[in-house]
């Protein structure tokens, strides 16, 4: 369909000023940071509310027009790569924040929605609540790191951010709108429970399902005392002993687990290849919350207690020191002090590349994929930096192995593909499984996943978007 | 080049983490005219120990350079935790840390004091010796 075609369709629904099919702003979405090949909207529609969506998506499915939408398309999996043309629908206007309920600890938001704007929102109201904050850059999407199942600051308590999500308001394939959770029923979407829970119809499934216009998620106390300390281990295993253990307690906001390449990243080290024997292999933060010094003291006093028992075993572990003082050291430490940050020397590097295999998996085995993919990422002449952080009170994990490249240099494209297609099948091997998985991921996947789970999902797709134009190329969903 | 005096990191790319923080604090010292007027003083090496990581500072009539490892002709040597490193580094507690051990220090202990300033974050090392 020519570009004249598409503008006069979309028409119907948004403004012309908010569509373009000129082919430098069709570039800027065709790609994201990762090694995901290229793939080019036939035009970009920016909506800026539900109603105006709901009239995209009806234009979409009469005429058979894929839909993909995207906020930051700071994912590192391709996910808001259209892989069939078609329109691409930049949300990043539909950004109100509906409603915070301080009681019910609940917020109502919009897909455009980002971690800097309900943090700040939050602050503002000067209310005791937060939201779980991830790793990636502050302008991410709160609502897509829910429905892609990411995780954040606090998911060793809460679990991966999914789980946080109390109800959806969605636009499915068939142009039905429709609610999920208590929402169904409840002025209040308070839980996902206790209807039957469809909001998992939505979680993972990478828009391939429907068009999410607002969503309820839950927030969590915000203590107001709070210390971020970090404890450099010499050992893997001793890291991972440590995780387990301080996970279990429930004392504790978040673990993790920064391999030894990161430390030099932080001071402009590019590509840190070689270990000095000397130092520690992690960098292992720990957050800690407290109503009161009195719990903020016994929940140190228990680090320390935790430390010095590993030692007595012969575990080699540093003392633990805080945030204040590393950035008291060097200001280069303050984008670990508070979140939402901008970790610039892997979003930035020069080379403009970042990628990785992001897992989540079982933390009994976390010893030896780590060691698997350390061989491997050496082995491609990628620094070994691995993110580990256990979750939902340690019952599982992620560990991600994440790269840097050049994403103009073909070479080192073809070289860190070569990479990630080792690092997940080793993980794939060891039983742990890709969040955000992108397409290249899903072919593998696959041959191995159990035989009917994913008919089943084949047949929930053709219920839910039986004119294919959600996201397509998802999961390999299309007949 | 800082005022005069020449900084190096000796295979930065392999440095540990505590050769680049005390790098840095090293750097930034030596970059002002009071730092760099000290280190155009000193001849000699020390010594630091931090947990299991060790790298040696050389100081040679205006230039400085930090290497991986201890060199067992060093001068003087400090060893403590890195906690402990760190706070003396920003001027908490240095003299209670040396006088309750947490911080050990071996060698000539006149030499350590006078390179000690240039260790710390944010000072003027020269107006500390005054």
């Amino acid at each position: 369909m020519d570009a004249e075609r598409l503008t006069q369709l979309f028409e119907a629904a948004i403004p012309r000023a908010r569509l373009s099919t000129d082919p430098a702003a069709l570039a800027g979405y065709s790609r994201d940071q990762s090694e995901c090949p290229a793939g080019r909207p036939d035009i970009v529609v920016l909506v800026e509310s539900a109603e105006e969506l709901e009239g995209v998506a009806r234009v979409a499915i009469e005429h058979k027009i894929p839909l993909t939408p995207r906020v930051a398309g700071t994912n590192l999996g391709g996910l808001a790569i259209p892989a069939r043309g078609g329109a691409l629908v930049d949300l990043t206007r539909m950004n109100r924040i509906l409603a915070i309920n301080e009681t019910d600890m609940l917020a109502v938001i919009e897909p455009g929605v980002t971690f800097r704007q309900l943090v700040d929102e939050l602050a503002a109201r000067e209310l005791p609540l937060t939201i779980g904050i991830p790793l990636s850059p502050p302008e991410t999407s709160v609502m897509v790191n829910c429905l892609l199942d990411g995780l954040g600051n606090l998911s060793l308590l809460y679990g991966s951010m999914g789980e946080w999500i109390a109800g959806l308001e969605v636009i499915l394939g068939t142009g039905e709108t429709i609610r999920t959770g208590a929402w169904a029923l409840s002025d209040v979407p308070f839980s996902r429970a206790p209807l039957p829970d469809l909001t998992g119809l939505f979680v993972s499934w990478q828009g391939s399902t429907g068009l999410v216009t607002k969503m309820a998620v839950q927030l969590k106390p915000r203590p107001p005392l709070r210390k971020r300390l970090f404890i450099l281990t010499y050992e893997r295993r001793t890291t991972y002993e440590l995780m387990r253990r301080l996970a279990r307690m429930k004392l504790f906001d978040d673990i993790g687990g920064l391999s030894w390449p990161t430390g030099k990243m932080l001071y402009g080290v590019a590509k840190p290849l070689a270990k000095d024997p000397d130092e520690p292999e992690f960098f292992t933060y720990l957050d800690v919350s407290a109503f009161s010094p009195a719990e903020l003291r016994l929940k140190l006093e228990t680090v320390l207690a935790e430390l010095r028992e590993l030692r007595e075993r012969g575990a080699a572990i540093e003392d633990p020191f805080d945030i204040e003082t590393l950035c008291a050291l060097s200001p280069r430490f303050e984008k670990f002090a508070t979140f939402p940050t901008r970790l610039d020397f892997l979003v930035d590097n020069p080379g403009g590349g970042l990628t990785w295999v992001g897992t989540y998996g079982p933390m009994s085995r976390f010893d030896r994929a780590a060691d698997l993919g350390i061989d491997i990422m050496a082995r491609h002449g990628f620094p070994p930096v691995i993110v580990s952080r256990p979750m939902k009170g340690g019952h599982f994990g992620v560990l991600r192995f994440i790269s840097t490249f050049a994403r103009d240099d073909a070479a080192d494209v073809e070289r860190v593909r070569r990479c990630n297609g080792e690092l997940l099948d080793m993980v794939l091997d060891q039983g742990f499984i890709p969040y955000k998985t992108p397409a290249w991921a899903v072919e593998r996947i696959l041959p191995r996943l159990w035989p009917g789970t994913h008919e089943l999902m084949r047949k929930i797709h053709a219920l839910l978007d039986p004119n294919g134009v959600m996201n397509p190329g998802r999961w390999r969903l299309d007949p | 080049m800082s005022a005069g005096v020449v900084f190096e990191i000796e295979k930065r790319d392999e440095m540990s983490l505590l050769g680049l923080m005390l790098g840095e604090v090293l750097e930034a010292n030596v970059s002002r005219p009071r730092g760099a007027a000290l280190a155009r003083q000193l001849r000699g090496s020390v010594g630091v120990r931090a947990g299991g990581m060790a790298v040696t500072i050389r100081f040679d009539r205006g230039r400085v350079t930090l290497a991986r490892g201890l060199d067992p002709r060093v001068k003087a040597r400090v060893k403590g935790s890195l906690d402990a490193l760190l706070q003396v580094s920003l001027g908490r507690g240095a003299i209670r840390s040396f006088l309750t051990g947490e911080i050990g220090f071996g060698g000539n202990p006149f030499f350590l004091l006078k390179v000690l300033p240039l260790m710390r974050v944010g000072t003027d090392p020269a107006r500390r010796l005054l």
